[in-house]
């Protein structure tokens, strides 16, 4: 259920307020676990038996659009999507100042963390970003309403954690906490010494990264400026140092060399695909010999069903993220060697989440082969596990 | 008053929908804000049931603080409102 922000930059709801959320939470944990199952049944049922062999995602929504049940489903999983965002915002205007200056007292306090902030006024902002609200956000996630505002961070952080009822664990950090340790768990002998995570947001999944390898020096890097003012915020209220640099992941302004690990998470299917192809490119340039790219993402069509393409894909129509099902088309192996990669050393795996399955099952993963094999990969529901792939340059 | 601008209220883009007749998305959502406020009020009710009955015992609680429900009753609060969602949400499963 609802895991409210909890740290020293949460906000003050009302009890109604906090009402209206766990509503909605529930709202949504309704709709992605007991209306899944019982379209995908539907589907079985009535819609599969007359599918041409071998149709795909797209054919299957093409069939489903018509389905009375499908069109209960997306509605209502619209207006939860809204409800989301709805039910966080009056809180965050109304905290927007005392928000600020917590903020800024935070950025201060070198007792706490010694993280920093580089921000470029200058960024131009890419159409991908700045054309539209991705996930039906209002604003985006870089409406910047000038000096200190970090409300879009904090709307996100909020909003995030009414969205994922409970799934992405206390600090919404479930997505990098099981892969770090995965990672070390799988590669005890990798010691990454420099950390960037490609398009972080509010850095909920970055700070994992220095709670797992604590003498690294973790950079996270976003075109969005609220969001950046919030993370750098967020970090020192966590007590652990990060750098949080305004940047295009096409364009890194950082040297050849110069990281061992570049990551992401649920960052490139928000990029056309040229871009996904700089970003790559990029990785390959910033990391040293030895270094690993590695993202974390929806798995790809070729690894899936088709229904389980089409309902991953849903979001791509109906959720303002345009470039999600162009993005699942292509087939990662490919894209990581046509970045410069060595096809050898590409890999993918399912990794369990932490929170949902405990330590034990991140260990089995970091021992098993990297297959896929569960429709629980990369869907937001009970019982989810993060779907990751990369290479070692 | 802040010195920042509004954020924006809604999301850029046509709204999708998926029936025949858009008006019944529109209904859906006015449904689903209709059950939230429900709820919103249900939560409070609860609430001050919680207080009520501290004021009658005798055991005065600083409003504050009876209004925050303590962790069992939190649980009771979140079966109800699941219970409520899949009543709530039942009739489409006839569809």
């Amino acid at each position: 259920m609802t895991r409210h922000v909890a740290h020293d930059l949460a906000l003050a709801p009302t009890r109604d307020e906090t009402a209206a959320q766990d509503f909605v939470s529930t709202l949504r944990a309704h709709v992605l676990n007991d209306m899944a199952a019982s379209m995908k049944a539907r589907y079985e049922a009535r819609v599969a038996p007359r599918m041409a062999p071998g149709a795909d995602g797209r054919a299957i929504l093409a069939a489903m659009r018509h389905e009375p049940y499908f069109r209960f489903y997306s509605a209502v999983r619209v207006k939860a999507q809204e409800m989301v965002w709805a039910s966080v915002r009056p809180t965050v205007e109304r905290d927007a100042e005392r928000l600020a200056a917590r903020a800024a007292e935070l950025s201060a306090d070198r007792t706490r963390a010694e993280g920093t902030l580089r921000l470029d006024p200058e960024l131009p902002i890419p159409r991908n970003v700045s054309a539209l609200d991705v996930h039906l956000m209002p604003g985006n996630y870089h409406f910047d309403g000038g000096d200190g505002d970090l409300r879009a961070g904090a709307l996100y952080e909020n909003g995030l954690s009414v969205f994922s009822f409970g799934l992405m664990g206390e600090s919404l950090d479930d997505i990098g906490c099981s892969i770090a340790l995965w990672l070390k768990l799988r590669h005890p002998e990798f010691r990454p010494a420099d950390i960037l995570d490609l398009g972080c947001s509010v850095g909920h999944q970055t700070l994992p990264w220095k709670r797992a390898y604590p003498d690294a020096r973790v950079t996270g890097l976003d075109v969005a400026s609220p969001c950046l003012r919030y993370a750098h915020a967020r970090a020192q209220a966590l007590g652990l140092t990060a750098h949080f640099l305004q940047a295009d992941a096409t364009a890194v302004p950082l040297p050849d060399q110069s990281q061992d690990l570049v990551f992401s998470s649920m960052f490139l299917h928000e990029l056309p695909v040229e871009d996904i192809r700089a970003v790559m490119r990029e990785a390959w340039r910033l990391l040293r010999p030895g270094g690993l790219m590695l993202h974390y993402e929806l798995p790809p069509n070729e690894a899936l069903s088709a229904y389980d393409g089409f309902y991953l894909d849903w979001d791509s129509h109906f959720n303002a993220e345009p470039f999600y099902q162009g993005y699942r088309d292509l087939v990662p192996a490919d894209e990581v060697a046509r970045a410069g990669f060595d096809r050898a050393r590409y890999f993918h795996a399912a990794i369990p989440s932490l929170g949902w399955y405990g330590e034990e099952a991140v260990r089995a993963a970091a021992r098993a082969s990297g297959t896929i094999g569960s429709d629980h990969v990369g869907r937001l529901a009970d019982g989810v596990l993060w779907f990751v792939y990369g290479a070692w340059k | 008053m802040s010195r920042l601008p509004p954020l924006p209220e809604r999301a850029r883009g046509a709204r999708p929908t998926f029936f025949d007749d858009p008006a019944i998305d529109t209904l859906v959502a006015m449904l689903l804000e209709l059950a939230q406020e429900h709820y919103v009020a249900r939560a409070r009710l609860a609430a001050l049931e919680h207080w009520a009955a501290h004021e009658v015992t005798g055991a005065r609680l600083p409003y504050s603080e009876a209004y925050r429900l303590p962790p069992e009753e939190e649980a009771r609060l979140a079966d109800m409102r699941a219970a409520f969602v899949r009543r709530l949400m039942a009739p489409i499963e006839q569809v």
